[in-house]
This record gives C-alpha cells, sequence and structure tokens, in this order.
C-alpha cells in the first residue's frame, strides 16, 4: 500500500476512479468467476492495483482497456490457483433477490462455460467489436466468433428468444 | 424483448456496493501493507470469512484428498473435481443404475410426470464425509418419494438430500417451461457447512413426443 499512501489530493481523483470503475470491473469479474463472491474479491484487487498504477492513461478508453485486461488476469490467477481450485469453499451470494426475466437470463449465461460467458459479456454489455475482444483476450478474432456463435446457440436452447443482431 | 438486452438489463442490476468502494479507498489509504492486530478486519468480509474457515477446511479436505490418494479408485479419479468420493447414479428405464461419468451421455428413457409409476427420474448422489448435498434444477422440481408409505413430498427446485439418498427430477408441466430441453441440475457438496464442490447434470428432453431424456455431466 505504501505506493497509494501518499496520494494526498489524489486520492478524490481515485474516489472518482473508483466510483467510475467499480461496476463495470465487478459485472466483468462476475462474468468470469460465474459467482458474486469471487467478483468482489477480484474488484478489490483490481482497484488497489488502478491505485498503484503510475504511468498514466492516455484516454479513458486506454484506462478502460487496462482495468479489463487486468481484471481477466487477476479471474485467471483466481481459477488457477490451487487454492481455489481444490480448497476455497465458494461463497453462495445470491446476485439479486428478485426473480425476473432479466435476472434468469443473467443466471442462464453464467451457468455457461466461462470462455462462453465473457464473449458474451463483452460482445453485448460492453460493445467491444470481436476484433478488440481477440485483442483483450489475446486469442483470433476467428475463435471469438466460433464462441460468440457457440455461446448463442447454447442460450437459444436453454432460454426462448433471439438476439437483435441476428434480426 | 431480446435475449441480450435482458441479459444487459440484469447485468445492469449487478452493482458495487458502497461498503466495497469505501473498503478499496481504506486499503489504498492504509500506510501498511503487513497484516496487523487489524489486518483481519479490513479486508473483505468474503475473504475473511474465507480465511476464517480455511485452516478448518483445508484440514478436514486434505484428509479426504489422501484418503482418496491411498485408494486405487479409478471412477473417483476419472469424476476429478473437488469432492474426489463423489459418484452420482441416474437409473434406466427399467431400472438398472449408471455411474454418471464426465462427458459421457447416460439413458434416462421415457418418462412423463402424468403416466409414470415413479415421481420422477430417479438420482442418487453419494459423496463420503459430506454432511449435505444440495440439489438446485433450472427447472422442473424435484421429489422424495418414502417407497414404505408411498408417501410424495415436493421440494420445489432445491432440495437438500444426505450421501446415498434417492432423490427424483420431475419434469415440468406447466407449458411455458416444457418449451426448454435443456435442464441443468447442479450438485453442491458441502462439509462442515461449508460448499466444497459443484457439479453440474444437464438433462435434455431428445423427443418432444415421446418425452425421451438423456443426462450428461458437464466437465469442469
Amino acid at each position: 500500500m505504501d505506493e497509494c499512501r501518499d496520494f494526498g489530493n489524489a486520492a478524490d481523483l481515485f474516489r472518482e476512479q473508483v466510483d467510475r470503475h467499480a461496476d463495470m470491473v465487478l459485472r466483468l469479474a462476475l462474468s468470469h468467476t460465474g459467482n458474486l463472491a469471487d467478483a468482489q474479491d477480484v474488484c478489490q484487487e483490481v482497484l488497489i492495483k488502478l491505485c498503484r498504477y503510475r504511468q498514466g492513461f492516455s484516454s479513458m478508453e486506454h484506462e478502460k482497456a487496462w482495468l479489463i485486461r487486468v481484471t481477466i488476469n487477476q479471474c485467471q490467477d483466481l481459477s488457477r490457483s490451487v487454492w481455489s481450485r481444490w480448497f476455497a469453499p465458494v461463497e453462495n451470494v445470491p446476485l439479486i433477490d428478485q426473480d425476473t426475466e432479466e435476472m434468469d437470463v443473467l443466471s442462464h449465461v453464467l451457468m455457461l462455460p466461462r470462455k462462453y460467458r465473457l464473449v458474451i459479456h463483452l460482445y453485448y454489455y460492453e460493445g467491444y467489436k470481436t476484433s478488440e475482444i481477440a485483442d483483450l483476450l489475446d486469442l483470433n478474432e476467428a475463435t471469438v466468433r466460433t464462441q460468440l456463435k457457440r455461446a448463442k446457440g447454447k442460450l437459444r436452447i436453454m432460454i426462448q428468444g433471439g438476439f437483435e443482431d441476428e434480426d | 424483448m431480446k435475449i441480450n438486452r435482458k441479459y444487459v438489463s440484469g447485468m445492469n442490476r449487478i452493482q458495487a456496493e458502497k461498503e466495497l468502494k469505501d473498503r478499496v479507498i481504506t486499503l489504498a489509504r492504509s500506510d501498511s501493507g503487513t497484516p496487523s492486530e487489524g489486518y483481519l478486519e479490513n479486508i473483505h468480509p468474503v475473504r475473511r470469512r474465507r480465511l476464517r474457515t480455511a485452516a478448518m477446511i483445508s484440514a478436514a479436505l486434505l484428509f479426504v484428498v489422501m484418503t482418496f490418494a491411498l485408494v486405487d479408485n479409478q471412477n473417483g479419479q476419472e469424476q476429478g473435481g473437488l469432492i474426489p468420493s463423489l459418484a452420482i447414479t441416474a437409473y434406466a428405464a427399467d431400472g438398472m443404475p449408471i455411474e454418471v461419468k464426465p462427458n459421457v451421455d447416460f439413458p434416462l428413457g421415457q418418462y412423463s410426470p402424468t403416466m409414470s409409476s415413479v415421481p420422477g427420474l430417479p438420482l442418487t448422489i453419494t459423496a463420503e464425509d459430506a454432511d449435505q448435498i444440495e440439489l438446485t434444477a433450472s427447472g422442473g422440481k424435484f421429489v422424495l418419494w418414502n417407497t414404505t408409505d408411498y408417501k410424495v413430498r415436493e421440494q420445489g427446485r432445491t432440495v437438500s438430500v444426505s450421501s446415498g439418498d434417492k432423490v427424483y427430477w420431475s419434469p415440468p408441466l406447466s407449458r411455458h417451461e416444457k418449451q426448454h430441453v435443456l435442464y441443468t441440475i447442479n450438485v453442491d457438496v458441502y462439509l462442515n457447512k461449508e460448499k466444497v464442490g459443484t457439479r453440474i447434470i444437464e438433462i435434455t428432453k431428445k423427443d418432444d413426443n415421446k418425452l425421451m431424456y438423456t443426462g450428461r455431466l458437464a466437465a469442469d
């Protein structure tokens, strides 16, 4: 934390950054980890890293892309850890205590394999193009397109309805 | 509303709580990165609970894992994952038990809630040392059936059972739910009241007219 200790007047700036990005980081982490407890953990770690980051950002988009990359890395570290895979208890933190169609769809997306729910989130929620998702995830664009197609196919089986970009 | 719109709408309800944001600010302004007397109180509640239970859970699970390692249990190795001794048994239409293995379809046969002599498709979950097994279905309902007095107890979409209990999953009757062809059953295993493992069983309705069902244990 020493790196963050002396930021003094920058505290207000950091709070603004937290307010601006916390939801985005939490939602992305949720789509990666599949549960809210781990997502909250990741969100906290990522925002602390943001505070420590001293190189600055050239634009808001640059800052957001950095956060997305760091969030994904943090989630991968969590899922790779022996502790998480074999021993860590999964806290049952309910998403939202409302039984709505929207939350039902969210729950179904979170039941998809990780690679599918991640591309669904980046494409439909964050609005990234498949080429941009490929850059963020270090994948071929063709792979992203395939994953997106398969994810949509699985969701169509689980949930009645279609996607806007298919009209 | 399209699926992607519903997803966005649902995800919009997920928001970082003020407590989480305040904790991040506090940690960022902290002048010490080393654990101190108040360290445990300054970290996220979820992690705090984990740390507090870590020693107990790890000791218990280490014992289970080591015990398992001493036994040449091929089936357990194929199951993999968190609870090596977890075994899921389904039953074919003729009543023959089928041990469920990852990524291998298993036949459940024909079933209709209105025509069958049993209250659902039977499943038996065994997990040695588990003190509770919780099953959650994406649709339909669970039923417990006492074959001595033939009383059927409907449990809804979630049911808690003990290791070795037989539970019946009954497909939905409502018109809306019958449109689904894929159902998932989450099997959560608890040890010392902490969830230590999860498996997902996918049940597919193959033919709507004959109501044929097959199952599959999703791989991790």
